[in-house]
Parts: structure tokens; sequence; C-alpha cells
């Protein structure tokens, strides 16, 4: 490790004096009569009385949420599961109302995504299946690659929403998403969903809240490999 | 179980729930779980704002930028709002600096695609008098406004690399980077300043 000539005892001290004299500063910083705008005001004042009205209804819509996705899957996968599968569909039930994401995307008309593609993968990878999906409210895009070779496997799925939908994330069987580290993809916020065990895969999501679309890429591959794969997914074709 | 056996079980779902009310800026108290969150979340608000667009002002000379600019450093707040642990203390109150000057940078960067506006960030965040209690401290004031952020954020504030990379919206590794070139400079300023 490098030595510097200084401690990380000094630094904090100069830090905090640092810090005195930047708050000073920025205390004595003109205001110049400048007040916000009537709309910037506006708005924070109806998300502060919004968030007030609103924390328990969002608490118990999410549990809602999470039971009835719990009990959408276990309908159509119960009766195919082995005891094995069960057990893990009970703990993503548990998962789901506990630690699923929820992201809020709002409504304006996103352009219509026909098609987007990953321009780079790693050697070895072919386009297994493609899935599309689309009702009123969203256009859903789904691809599987998979490396014969090594049996690595990578799916990307697109989700456009076109109508005012809060969307919920979770795994769709087995234990519940591990908990996220940040990350931004192109300037994107992001999260980043390590494998905890030999049951898991790792998984990147990420949100384009202008256009409204949220990306997910889930693999057998490592953190920077789905990054860099995620930092070059194209749109190929738009309309409108 | 085989990868892509594994793999196939492990796919994402999505979900959507219609929403009741349409308007963009509620998603940031979305975010926000338990009335006490709430509380610390309006206390910053009414707190901080006037300081805030102060800061965002003076980097930024044009009121429509500061007001996003503080959009997006209340958004930066609220994903982290956990790490402030008292609202009116001079730790918070320099977290909120930092993270308002580094979105106001943040939106310079975005603009210079398109404005020269020179490559010397120096010139772009606050200005900070050198304290002069010390030849570390004065270096540390004349640093680049970036290098300086992580160096308060870690040292200062005491937060991890993790929870500073958080905050500021960054990879953990770039941080990590950060806060070592800022030491690095912070040494070529001492070796000047000591010849």
């Amino acid at each position: 490790m490098k030595q510097y000539r200084f401690s990380d005892d000094e630094l904090r001290s100069a830090a905090a004096s640092v810090r005195a004299s930047m708050l000073a500063a920025a205390q004595a910083l003109p205001n110049g009569e400048r007040e916000f705008s009537e709309s910037f005001l506006a708005e924070m004042d109806a998300l502060v009385a919004a968030g007030k009205r609103r924390g328990k209804r969002r608490f118990i819509r999410n549990r809602v949420a999470g039971v009835a996705l719990a009990l959408l899957v276990g309908a159509s996968m119960w009766g195919i599961a082995d005891d094995g599968a069960r057990t893990s569909f009970r703990n993503w039930a548990r998962g789901v109302c506990e630690n699923s994401v929820v992201y809020e995307l709002f409504g304006r008309p996103p352009e219509t995504v026909l098609r987007y593609e990953l321009n780079w993968l790693p050697e070895g990878f072919v386009p297994e299946s493609e899935l599309d999906e689309t009702d009123e409210k969203t256009k859903r895009k789904d691809m599987r690659y998979e490396n014969a070779e090594t049996g690595d496997a990578v799916c990307f799925a697109c989700l456009t929403i076109s109508k005012d939908v809060s969307v919920q994330i979770s795994d769709l069987l087995g234990v519940p998403l591990t908990e996220a580290e940040p990350c931004t993809v192109n300037g994107l916020m992001g999260r980043y969903h390590a494998a905890d065990g030999e049951t898991r895969t790792n998984t990147l999501i990420w949100v384009d809240e202008e256009r409204g679309i949220v990306y997910s890429l889930s693999g057998t591959l490592e953190r920077d490999v789905l990054l860099r794969i995620a930092q070059n997914v194209v749109p190929v074709s738009t309309a409108r | 179980m085989t990868k892509l056996a594994l793999f196939r079980q492990c796919a994402i779902l999505f979900r959507t729930i219609p929403c009741e009310e349409v308007n963009a800026i509620l998603i940031y108290l979305q975010m926000l779980e338990t009335d006490a969150d709430k509380s610390k979340f309006e206390r910053i608000y009414v707190q901080y704002r006037g300081l805030m667009l102060r800061v965002a002002n003076s980097i930024l000379h044009n009121e429509q930028d500061a007001e996003d600019t503080i959009h997006q450093a209340f958004l930066a707040i609220l994903n982290n709002l956990d790490k402030i642990s008292a609202v009116d203390c001079p730790e918070t109150q320099s977290y909120i600096v930092i993270i308002t000057e580094h979105k106001a940078i943040d939106l310079i960067r975005d603009r210079k695609k398109v404005v020269n506006i020179g490559d010397d960030e120096t010139e772009l965040g606050l200005e900070v008098p050198m304290p002069g209690d010390s030849p570390l401290a004065d270096a540390l004031a004349k640093l680049p406004p970036r290098y300086r952020e992580v160096l308060l954020l870690r040292f200062d504030n005491g937060y991890s690399t993790r929870e500073i990379a958080a905050m500021l919206g960054m990879e953990h590794g770039a941080v990590q980077k950060l806060i070592w070139r800022a030491k690095d400079a912070l040494e070529k300023h001492m070796e000047e300043d000591a010849v």
C-alpha cells in the first residue's frame, strides 16, 4: 500500500476543518433575491403531502401485489412442481412480500420499441429463443442466448411501459433477489443482484425513467461481463 | 442441476400494477418506507432547500438548472436517507452541500457535450477557502470538487466507499480509485507547498 506523508487521522482532522470552511462559504453565498419557482414549490409540496397519505397505502399495496403475484405463479406451477420447487416457491412468496423491488414509472408515452439487440456478447453465445408479449399497458421482449460449450446462458428482458403502472421485479421461482448494489448503465440507474449460492444467477436491472423502459439481464456470467453486455444493448428499430 | 436448467428457473418476472396518481415527482416519495423517514425528508427539505438553491445557483448561474439539480439532489438524498442520522448537524449539512455541488457539476458535464466550458473542473465547484490551520487542510481545500467531495464524505462523514458510491451514483471501484487519486493529488500539493 502506498505510504503518504499524512495519516488517515490527520486526514480526518483536515477534512473537518475543510468542512467548516466549506459550510461557512456556502452559507455566505448571496441569495440574490432568488426564490424557487411556483412550479417547483408546488411539486415539492405535493411530494411531501402525498407521501403522508400514501405511505400506508404503498405498504398494503406491495403486500397485496406480492401475494397476488405469488398466487399467480403458484397456480401455474403447483401441478408440475416437485417438493423442492414447492419449498422454493414458499420461500419466494415470502421474499416477494418482503424484498421485492418496485419501480414506479409514470405516464409519458414512450416510443414503441420493436427490437433491441445485444451488440456485444462473450464469444460462443448464440441466440436460443425469443419471446414477445404485448398488452395495452406494456410490451415485453425476452431474448435468451446460450453458450453450448460452457453451458452458460444469459437472458435479456426489456419491458416498455405505455401507461401508468408500477413494476414489481422479483424472481419467478426460487429465493428472493439478493440485496442490490447500485450501479449505472450508460448513465441510467441500475441495480446489480449478485448470486448468493448454488441456486441463483446474477441479475442486472436498469431503468430508463425518461422513456419508461425496464431492462434486465440475468445469467451465470460475472458482474463485469453482464455490465459490458448491458452497456451494449442497442435499439434496432423503433416506431411511434 | 445444469447451469442452463438453473438459469431457466431464475428468469425475471415483471409484475405491473396500475398507479392511482400520475405525477412524475411522486416517484421520490415512493421510495420512503417509514413515517420516521418521511419526517426526516420533510425536515431536510424545509431546512436545506434555501442552502441548496444558493449552492446550485453559484455553480450553474441559472435558476431552472438549479431547480433541476435540486430535484436530482433530493432523489439522491431519498435513496440514501437511512445514511443520514440527524437532520440538524454539520455532517448532514456538509453532505447536502456536497451532493448539490456534485449534481450541479454532473449537469455541467452533461451540457459539456454541446457547450465548451473548459476542461478545468476545479473552476466548476464551490470556492472553498483554505482553513489555514494545517498544510494538509489547505491542500484539501484546493483539490478539484470531485476529489474534495469523496475525501470529505470518507474522512469527515465517515461513510464507507460503498455508501459513497450509492450516494453519488457511482461504481464502487470508481469511488475507490477516486479516493486514491485524491490522496495522490493531496500528496502532490503538499510536496509543491513544501518546496
